[in-house]
């Protein structure tokens, strides 16, 4: 399997792992930068763009990892209720391409 | 989802742009409200989107459960006897239309005319095992208590 075949099919869960370390990233500058100033008004920037972009992107990668787990819920429940749908003859059969 | 996400990222950076541009104390304190602002509007976006999405999910849900509870039970004919058998592992069904074979009681064939047939049957046709109800799954733990 292709790195693109893996990002069509894992796109959602990349970009919540990606989202996520992005904000672990910015958290641990915000700390480095806090650590190196002893003036809270020069500490303030770091509080904001480390600390609380970095608590914004975490909240954002865990949204995007549970829309994600959400989404695949909601495929394979709406393939069962075609499936039960469906009449016998002619009826597609369930497909292993959602199953993980 | 994306504009509250936007929102609050806007929020942020423009609470950064003011609290660096200062030193003084109450901008400082006006640029962490801002920026705090972005961080609570955009936690309560996403929570407010999951919980509606949740809440999708969890309705289709029953609809596929109660749909499945009150569907027809399959019509299985007699296999094996005259007197008929009771479903079980060992009974797989499909119809000639289908790809794969189910249980008796798979809810991807509740209501569906199909036909009782043996494992080597369904194999000897081409069939594959459900991924739904997974009637191998049963054999292969029968087959693993009988040898272990």
């Amino acid at each position: 399997m292709d790195f693109l075949t893996i990002f069509r099919v894992l796109w959602d869960r990349l970009a919540a792992w990606v989202t996520v370390l992005a904000g672990l990233i910015a958290v641990i500058l915000g700390i480095v930068g806090v650590r190196d100033n002893v003036y809270v008004a020069a500490q303030m920037p770091y509080v904001i763009s480390g600390g609380i972009l970095g608590l914004f992107l975490l909240g954002l990668g865990a949204t995007l990892w549970l829309s994600a787990d959400l989404h695949d819920q909601w495929r394979v429940l709406l393939e069962i209720r075609d499936q039960r749908d469906a009449p016998a003859e002619g009826s597609r059969e369930p497909t292993t391409s959602n199953a993980r | 989802m994306i504009m509250v996400n936007l929102v609050g990222f806007v929020l942020i950076v423009a609470g950064y742009l003011v609290c660096r541009a200062t030193a003084e104390p109450s901008r400082i304190q006006l640029a962490t409200s801002i920026a705090s602002g972005g961080l609570v509007v955009t936690l309560a976006g996403n929570i407010v989107w999951l919980f509606g999405n949740l809440r999708e999910v969890t309705r289709l849900r029953r609809q596929v459960l109660i749909g499945s509870a009150t569907a027809k039970p399959p019509d299985v004919p007699a296999f094996g006897s005259a007197e008929g058998r009771p479903p079980t592992a060992s009974v797989l069904v499909s119809s000639p239309s289908m790809s794969r074979y189910h249980r008796p009681d798979c809810l991807l064939v509740a209501g569906k005319a199909v036909k009782a047939t043996s494992l080597a049957a369904h194999r000897r046709a081409g069939r594959k095992p459900c991924q739904v109800c997974r009637p191998d799954a049963e054999m292969e733990v029968a087959g693993t208590e009988a040898t272990g």
